[in-house]
């Protein structure tokens, strides 16, 4: 497993794809105190329990750059999470863009969650775990009005989405209870499971965004020979 | 319950902007699984006669994804296209139009996504009376105007179309070759693969198609899912524990340029040496060193190797390319004489942006200069222009003109044996195609298997088929699969016949796996025999004969006439078919289930 703290790239990704940058580089480098959401876990060692499960509040963090496309996360996320075949219920979804660029998407546990601020109170479906820090999703409380997916899809990246019968929510990432098999299973090792004392919503944005910023710091426009 | 199917064909016909569904035969998907196999049954079904004009509306123009498609395996991420093929012809055609059939087939996400579609097979037919792309969001299809974007790059196509639709559309683009009906005319996809050999291009640009969209999450019904779970990981194991994993992820097929060169299998000045000393520019570790920013991989595979770079240097400087891959920097590397690594990549971005095929262009390139430099053409002939060796702004200038046919790019266009015709009988010997498909980048003298590969690929001239019969069945039954060579010559076959056992639960054997393969071959070569193409199509071009390289490893190889005829012989003999017509017997056919079909 990758158990990166902090690289450098996700750092500069943080910084451009956050909606204050320089809020977020500031509290992401200096302030190391749990985002005010978060439940409290010791934030300045990272741990995992005897099976190997994170007990930080975390969340996976993706070199976009390093991405190479393969689905292989998207496979694993439906095959083990899901045991079952059906893409639609993957948590982590690929996109393609031109110049070649694959940008993934996974829900990123922002700190003000405003999905879970906007879900209705009679449904309470959706909740924060407070060992691994992931947003969970009660199915069976789901009332299907569709309010998180609009929350999300408005500054962040876009994940939720509804279950082809139209009545879930579906594509919250639990962090697979804090073993996460997708961050395993990644043969170029872009995706990293992270404390989240730098807080996810930074990461947020949706894949069109990521690709514009990505795009110009992979190919440039002029080269120094 | 057909297991691996979702049991449905999404039927276009452009001309009546229709679409509709038809049921997958599966007794015909038993015999011939899917992608190229249920991909020849059906255009032998659809094409009764011989003769179809390929560029009219009655040839249909297919995408064959197969039982495996859209499995989260590595290997079965490509997507075959038949079609009759829009290049190729018989040395004495008996009527206007003959030519062979061509599947050729595409890495990258489309297949899966066809059949997370929910479809077993894509037949497109007929013509639209404007530019369209067709789109197909699982169980919605419809036709757009591309309106602005006929006529433009491939990239540019690709990136509007993406933005317009999303990025988790999977795409499928022509570029102006194929609109212009250049016979060598590609399709590419949006991993920047092309798919080429045929001219699918052609027939697509006919069709009035500009692209395909395609997106879709559905799963079809498994026989035993649970033991494709399993098989996953073992094949992920398995090329995790490939002893060459490191070195094909880091630099995929770029190391082949070297090793080709040390075996003087590369292919010169147009065919003329197997050697080129300034090889080591065209590759490694330029490409690593100073070219490539990353690295991408088709649907469910960790082997990444669809290389991008950007042009670090000099007049080409900033231009993003996808390569070098070994056909494209053989064929418009060391066949055209280049001996500089930011040419090359010139050459082979502006191929996949026109939507030309890397391999018949080189070619065809190779061919022009070789004639220039015999003093059979001059610039009179070439609109003023006087390629030479290695001159890559002339290439581009007529790269241009080939993509818009324009001047003696409309010549060209026809590719090399129908260009050779209208430049007059001297320069016949040096069009160097089968059956009029441009040769690839590996040549013949110092290994004369491509003798068999070249001259029996039932698609003409294609590097891609196999030297031996065993080894074409193995092949043709992959690609029915539509499993991806890099990955079967990691692996083997063994764990896609496991993968159809799992998925169908239909028994797969050795000896099945090669009937399957044996009957897909014979299908297509009788198509090709109804078309009027007999032994001697089944010949390498006469100047292999002649040649003797004279510099490299290899220096003093040839391939004589004799070798030539004995090597077929035995090549027939081996099949079952008759040595002096090349035709299948009937025995064979009987013995492959086939007789019904034609006697
Ligand atoms: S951590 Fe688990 S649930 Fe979350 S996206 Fe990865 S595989 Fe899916
Ligand atoms: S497994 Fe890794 S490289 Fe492959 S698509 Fe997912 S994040 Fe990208
Ligand atoms: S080996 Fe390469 S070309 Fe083949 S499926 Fe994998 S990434 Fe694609």
């Amino acid at each position: 497993m990758n158990r990166l703290t902090f690289s450098r790239r996700d750092f500069v990704l943080g910084a451009v794809a956050g909606t204050a940058a320089g809020a977020g580089i500031a509290t992401a480098l200096f302030n190391r105190k749990p985002p005010p959401d978060v439940a409290s876990g010791n934030n300045s060692v990272f741990h995992t329990d005897r099976a190997g499960r994170i007990t930080t509040p975390s969340f996976i963090t993706v070199d976009q750059a390093r991405c190479s496309g393969c689905r292989i996360c998207e496979a694993e996320c439906v095959l083990i999470r899901e045991k079952s075949f059906d893409f639609w219920r993957s948590r982590v979804r690929l996109h393609r863009f031109e110049p070649s660029l694959d940008i993934v998407s996974l829900c990123a546990g922002c700190a003000d969650a405003p999905c879970v601020s906007v879900c209705p109170p009679e449904a309470a479906a959706l909740s924060r775990d407070s060992r691994t820090g992931a947003i969970l999703l009660n199915e069976s409380k789901c009332i299907g009005c569709q309010a998180c997916i609009k929350a999300c899809a408005k500054d962040r990246s876009a994940v939720i989405r509804i279950s082809r019968d139209g009545k879930k929510a579906l594509g919250l990432c639990d962090l697979c209870g804090g073993d996460p098999a997708c961050v395993k299973a990644c043969p170029e090792q872009c995706l990293s499971i992270v404390p989240a004392n730098v807080d996810g919503k930074n990461m947020a944005a949706s894949p069109a965004i990521i690709a514009g910023q990505v795009s110009r710091s992979v190919y440039r426009s002029e080269r120094n020979n | 319950m057909a297991h691996g199917y979702s049991g449905k064909i999404l039927e276009v016909d452009l001309t009546a902007r229709r679409h509709s569904l038809s049921d997958t035969d599966m007794k015909a998907a038993e015999q011939f699984l899917g992608g190229r196999g249920l991909g020849v049954k059906t255009l032998w079904a659809r094409l009764p006669t011989a003769g179809t004009d390929a560029l009219s509306p009655k040839n249909p123009l297919m995408f064959w994804p197969g039982p495996l498609s859209g499995l989260p395996l590595a290997g079965p991420s490509r997507v075959t296209i038949v079609t009759k093929a829009a290049n190729t012809s018989p040395t004495e055609p008996s009527w206007p139009h003959a030519s062979t059939l061509t599947w050729s087939s595409v890495g990258g996400h489309f297949g899966p996504a066809l059949k997370q579609a929910g479809y077993d097979g894509l037949i497109i037919e007929g013509r639209a009376d404007r530019p369209v792309v067709l789109v197909i969001d699982e169980h919605q299809v419809s036709l757009r105007d591309v309106g602005s974007l006929w006529g433009q790059p491939t990239s540019v196509a690709l990136k509007q179309l993406h933005s317009d639709l999303g990025p988790d559309f999977r795409l499928l683009t022509i570029g102006p070759a194929g609109e212009n009906g250049v016979r060598f005319a590609g399709i590419i996809s949006d991993v920047k693969r092309t798919t080429a050999r045929g001219g699918a291009g052609a027939v697509m640009g006919a069709k009035n198609l500009k692209a395909i969209a395609v997106r879709g999450a559905k799963t079809v019904s498994l026989h035993n899912p649970d033991g494709l779970r399993n098989l996953r990981s073992d094949i992920a194991s398995l090329l995790a524990n490939w002893n060459n994993y490191a070195n094909w992820r880091r630099w995929g097929t770029a190391p082949l340029l070297l090793s080709a060169d040390k075996a003087g299998m590369l292919t010169t000045r147009n065919y003329r040496e197997g050697s080129w000393p300034a090889v080591d520019k065209l590759g490694l570790p330029t490409a690593e060193r100073e070219f490539w920013v990353r690295h991408a991989s088709c649907a469910f595979c960790p082997l990444k190797c669809v290389k991008t770079g950007q042009i670090s240097y000099g007049p080409w400087r900033g231009t993003i390319a996808e390569g070098p891959g070994y056909s494209a920097a053989a064929m418009l590397g060391a066949n055209c004489g280049a001996n500089d690594f930011g040419d090359l990549m010139a050459l082979i971005a502006r191929a996949d942006e026109l939507g030309l095929d890397p391999i018949a262009t080189g070619n065809v390139l190779g061919f022009v200069m070789d004639l220039c430099e015999q003093g059979l053409l001059s610039s009179a002939d070439l609109d003023g222009l006087s390629p030479s060796w290695g001159h890559t702004p002339t290439l581009l200038q007529l790269m241009e003109r080939i993509a818009k046919r324009q001047g003696v790019g409309a010549i060209l266009a026809q590719g090399v044996k129908q260009a050779a015709a209208q430049f007059g009988p001297a320069t016949v010997p040096f069009a160097m195609h089968v059956k009029g498909q441009e040769l690839a980048g590996w040549n013949v003298p110092a290994s004369h298997d491509f003798a068999i590969v070249y001259g029996t690929a039932n698609r003409g001239g294609s590097h891609q088929d196999g030297a031996s019969i065993q080894e074409q069945h193995r092949r043709t039954f992959l690609d029915a699969l539509c499993v991806c060579r890099f990955v079967y010559g990691a692996v083997g076959t063994a764990p896609y016949q496991r993968a159809l056992s799992l998925a169908t639960g239909w028994n797969c054997d050795d000896a099945t796996m090669l009937a399957v393969g044996e009957r897909i071959w014979n299908l297509e070569k009788l198509f090709n025999s109804r078309e009027g193409f007999r032994r001697i199509d089944d010949k390498l071009p006469a100047r292999f004969n002649e040649i003797t390289f004279r510099t490299g490893p290899k220096a003093g190889a040839n391939f004589s006439a004799a070798k030539q005829d004995s090597l077929l012989d035995s090549y027939y003999d081996g099949r079952g078919w008759d040595k002096k017509t090349s035709l299948p017997t009937t025995e064979k056919l009987t013995a492959l289930g086939l007789d019904k079909l034609v006697l």
